[in-house]
């Protein structure tokens, strides 16, 4: 399922664009970004509630294609810049997390 | 584990410099410093930071006052939490006679809403040293947090666990050659005062000197000795 599909499907809002035509494999849900880098597959999207700046070196470095913030939680503009440069997608669920996986796991699975 | 007992423990175990860091807390230091004083131990001034990313942030102040005023503004960004002692025990402020003299009523365990980056800035803004703690740890280094140290904070030193040899964590984290190594004993019972300690090798033990032992100016330097080898202390 390509990203695209996936923020209509959720109702994301985006923050940063990058490309969103890229396929979504699979997602990978932490706010440890150790766990991040150790569990992340290429082509994952990321779901999480961590907002610090090193969330965009992280899915830049595992090749993630795009970060999900739950719960409503905004980074600050800088972080929203960094996304932007490093063509990270950035996007926002009013959701809580629970819930933004929950939705996500279905639409990825009717997917099959 | 009062301030007199923490004291008396570090001048048994002939520790000439002791700093005491309660977590987002700063008032059993003002008991601490004045029998450090009394008994020759010198006391710094500081506290432990819980940032909004569960990241353990060192603050080391040179006066007393500093500290205490930037307790007063990092207060207000703990959450209004109140303790529940059933659970997480009294929140004790003790004097130097061990009298308990006041109560914290405010859950200290939270994390503060304040971003790492804020809470650097904010340290340095008071004129503290700012010392990410147990970088080494899977909960709350900064490592483990947040993937990695981040470059733009300017750390000049990092504290490494006494779980960890120093040579065990550069092999882990080869990144943190660039950084003045600490290894502090993260004491939370009299016992494990010392157990890791770092020696600067300073001209005298104030914060100043400190500084600038992390930095290499001139003769000064520092070197991790552990009391008890941390071989022996697995077994």
């Amino acid at each position: 399922m390509r990203l695209k599909d996936i923020i209509e499907g959720l109702g994301l809002k985006v923050l940063a664009q990058g490309d969103v035509d890229r396929e979504v494999n699979w997602a990978y849900t932490s706010d440890l970004l150790s766990d991040v880098m150790a569990g992340a597959q290429p082509g994952d999207l990321w779901l999480t509630i961590q907002k610090h700046m090193n969330i965009v070196a992280v899915a830049k470095l595992k090749d993630l294609t795009g970060i999900v913030l739950a719960k409503g939680i905004r980074p600050s503009e800088e972080v929203v810049a960094k996304a932007e440069k490093e063509g990270i997608p950035l996007l926002i669920s009013e959701y809580p997390l629970f819930e933004v996986c929950g939705r996500l796991y279905e639409l990825l699975k009717e997917e099959g | 584990m009062s301030p007199l007992r923490i004291v008396e423990e570090a001048r048994r175990k002939g520790i000439h410099m002791i700093a005491v860091t309660d977590h987002n807390a700063c008032d059993n230091v003002v008991y601490a410093k004045r029998i450090g004083d009394r008994m020759g131990v010198k006391v710094l001034p500081g506290m432990e930071l819980q940032t909004e990313e569960e990241v353990h942030l060192l603050a080391y102040f040179e006066a007393l006052e500093v500290a205490l005023s930037f307790r007063e503004v990092v207060y207000q960004y703990l959450p209004d939490v109140k303790n529940n002692p059933d659970y997480f025990g009294d929140q004790v402020v003790v004097d130097e006679e061990e009298n308990v003299v006041g109560f914290e009523e405010k859950l200290l365990l939270n994390s503060l809403s304040l971003s790492l980056d804020q809470c650097v800035q904010m340290v340095r803004d008071f004129g503290g040293l700012p010392i990410p703690a147990h970088v080494d740890r899977g909960s709350f280094g900064v490592i483990g947090q947040l993937g990695f140290i981040p470059d733009r904070l300017a750390f000049e030193a990092v504290e490494v666990s006494r779980a960890t040899s120093l040579a065990e964590a550069l092999k882990t984290w080869p990144e943190l050659s660039q950084y003045t190594l600490l290894s502090f004993s993260d004491a939370h019972f009299p016992g494990d005062i010392g157990a890791v300690c770092t020696a600067f090798y300073m001209e005298s033990p104030t914060f100043d000197e400190v500084v600038r032992c992390i930095r290499g100016e001139g003769e000064r330097r520092v070197r991790i000795e552990y009391l008890v080898p941390l071989r022996s202390r697995e077994s």
